[in-house]
């Protein structure tokens, strides 16, 4: 599954798609690397959810292509794949027992032992009809059907949104569990960066179908500064992301590779991955990348 | 695939064979009262016979007036919606319910091909719909056809148009329904508006076999004209002959159906920019992409 390491697990390049005349996404290009943890990080309609249901060959682009593990998105990169839906669809009809049935019945690398094994740590009922669960149940089956086909890349949309806090952890550490033992790629989506905070090492930002952010968490943080002061001189800074003035005070997110200024007048500190995202999904428009001095 | 394709159906095929079984049982007794009334009544109604030669005069029923008169009628209504209600009841949810409840974005992400999952959907449905059909067809033919030749009213004989008589149309009409129910649910992903479009279609599809059955007999005429003992046998418009025909138009239209599908559900990357497959839930993802 994941042997070839050099091959980017997911490759999304120069990807538009349009409903209507509205564009969903917008030329969107990056690439997800091997064994990564990736967080899709968006508002409400920045296409996240096309761009995963496009990389799951649900949607066909009306440019650009995604590639999983090299190949084409499609019936090819199937059993690659292990995709749970916003609202998780299952038929509600079959039981969970059914349903886990089903998973083994349709996928080939079916892993049984793995699926009731998880299935149970859940607590799922394996009789209930699937529409007799909770959205939190419902979700955890749906990840466990993905999760047991053993894919190379899981993409995951807004997987967290109907859970609880403690099947959040439950979830998280299920998911981080597969990534350590099979190295499994995973994407997942969410507009609540505290949700997936502890579980990305890499961060794309969507902002009106376009990526405004691609990067390692880590160097997407050393690479930015938070500058704190007063407005006129926090708008003087050069390579601003975005800029927020509350009275004659201003918090400008710029980037920077250097180390923290100490002059100034200005108050300087490394962002959060929060303060990070939401610079990128408030800025307007992404600017051109120009050299930054911060002395 | 077959397991889940079958489960999904089941509550449709149950509802389908329940008609079926109901139907057949109405056009057996049916007949069976009609030919005892007849009898009752000194008519001789022996054999089906399409020219009426010697039953009774155009335009006037010769069936007793009363209980068989009506029973003929009904048994030729339901000759004539059963096989548009079977089509209808296996192919409206066949694809459009999954599309509703977005459970194609389950299946259609496990190791199954695109293809497969239409294929295997919609050749189960067409082989009930077939079988719960030629049920009610095979009975109608055989033991109620002789009498509801006879109801001479003329709104029934535009009624014959639409079942023609024959098995094989009555069967193909069922076959080509299901299948483009099939087919506009999936490019449609709504239930009512499928039902809605298919019942539409539905008058236009029985035109289209009329006008192909007829070129087609047409054809045969032309084509066995050279030869005396040929054109005795063929291109003779006969009813049974046209409804052969009409049968095999509706056969033509069928494959149309499933080829058009195939498209939405894999359409060729280099030949169209159309998506008819994104169509369904175009409205869903402009909601919350």
């Amino acid at each position: 599954m994941s042997a070839d390491r050099t091959t980017p697990a997911v490759d999304v390049a120069g990807l538009t798609h349009r409903f209507g005349r509205r564009y969903a996404l917008d030329g969107c290009s990056f690439t997800v690397p091997a064994g990564a943890v990736t967080a899709l990080v968006g508002r409400n309609g920045a296409g996240k959810s096309t761009l995963l249901r496009t990389a799951a060959g649900l949607l066909r682009p009306d440019t650009g292509a995604v590639r999983v593990f090299g190949e084409p998105a499609g019936d090819a990169t199937l059993p690659r794949i292990g995709y749970v839906g916003q609202q998780a669809p299952l038929y509600p009809m079959l039981t969970v027992a059914q349903t886990l049935t089903l998973g083994g019945r349709l996928n080939p690398r079916w892993d049984a032992a793995y699926a009731h094994r998880l299935a149970d740590d859940a607590e799922l009922p394996y009789t209930a009809p699937v529409g007799t669960l909770a959205a939190g149940h419902r979700t955890r089956l749906a990840l466990i059907l993905a999760l047991a086909k053993r894919p190379g890349v899981l993409l995951l949309d807004e997987p967290l949104a109907p859970l609880d806090p403690v099947a959040r952890a439950e979830m998280s550490g299920t998911l981080m569990a597969d990534v350590a033992d099979r190295g499994t790629t995973v994407v997942l989506s969410s507009h609540v960066v505290a949700d997936i905070e502890s579980l990305c090492d890499h961060v794309v930002v969507l902002a009106e179908g376009r990526v405004r952010l691609t990067a390692e968490v880590e160097r997407a943080l050393t690479g930015h500064l938070i500058a704190v002061g007063a407005t006129e001189d926090v708008t003087e800074l050069d390579d601003i992301v975005e800029v927020r003035t509350a009275g004659r005070d201003a918090t400008a997110l710029i980037r920077s590779t250097g180390p923290l200024p100490s002059a100034g007048g200005l108050s300087w500190h490394r962002p959060t991955l929060e303060e990070l995202v939401l610079g990128y999904l408030r800025a307007p428009r992404p600017r051109p990348k120009r050299k930054v001095t911060t002395t | 695939m077959n397991w889940l394709a079958l489960r999904l159906l089941r509550p449709y095929l149950i509802v389908a064979a329940t008609l079926s079984a109901v139907s057949t049982a109405i056009v057996l007794a049916g007949s069976r009262t009609i030919r005892e009334h007849v009898v009752a009544s000194g008519i001789v109604v022996e054999d089906y016979a399409p020219d009426r030669t010697g039953l009774c005069e155009e335009l006037v029923s010769c069936l007793p007036a009363g209980t068989a008169t009506n029973l003929a009628q009904v048994i030729i209504l339901v000759a004539t919606f059963v096989p548009l209600l079977i089509g209808l009841i296996l192919g409206v949810p066949l694809f459009a319910r999954e599309r509703e409840e977005s459970t194609d974005a389950f299946v259609l992400t496990q190791s199954v091909p695109r293809l497969r999952w239409m294929s295997t959907k919609l050749l189960w449905a067409l082989t009930a719909g077939a079988i719960c059909t030629a049920a009610v067809a095979v009975a109608f033919r055989l033991a109620a056809a002789r009498y509801t030749l006879i109801v001479n009213d003329a709104a029934y004989a535009v009624l014959r148009e639409l079942h023609q008589n024959s098995i094989g149309f009555m069967v193909m009409q069922t076959v080509f329904i299901t299948a483009l129910a099939g087919v506009v649910g999936l490019a449609v992903g709504r239930t009512l508006r499928t039902l809605l479009v298919t019942v539409l279609a539905w008058p236009a599809a029985l035109i289209v076999a009329q006008i192909g059955g007829l070129l087609l007999g047409l054809m045969v005429y032309l084509l066995t004209s050279w030869s005396p003992s040929l054109s005795m046998r063929f291109g003779t418009l006969t009813e049974g002959e046209t409804a052969t025909f009409d049968a095999l138009a509706l056969a033509v239209c069928t494959i149309v159906t499933v080829l058009i599908g195939r498209r939405i559900v894999a359409p060729d990357p280099a030949s169209s920019p159309l998506q008819p497959a994104d169509l369904s839930i175009e409205h869903r993802q402009a909601r919350d992409v």
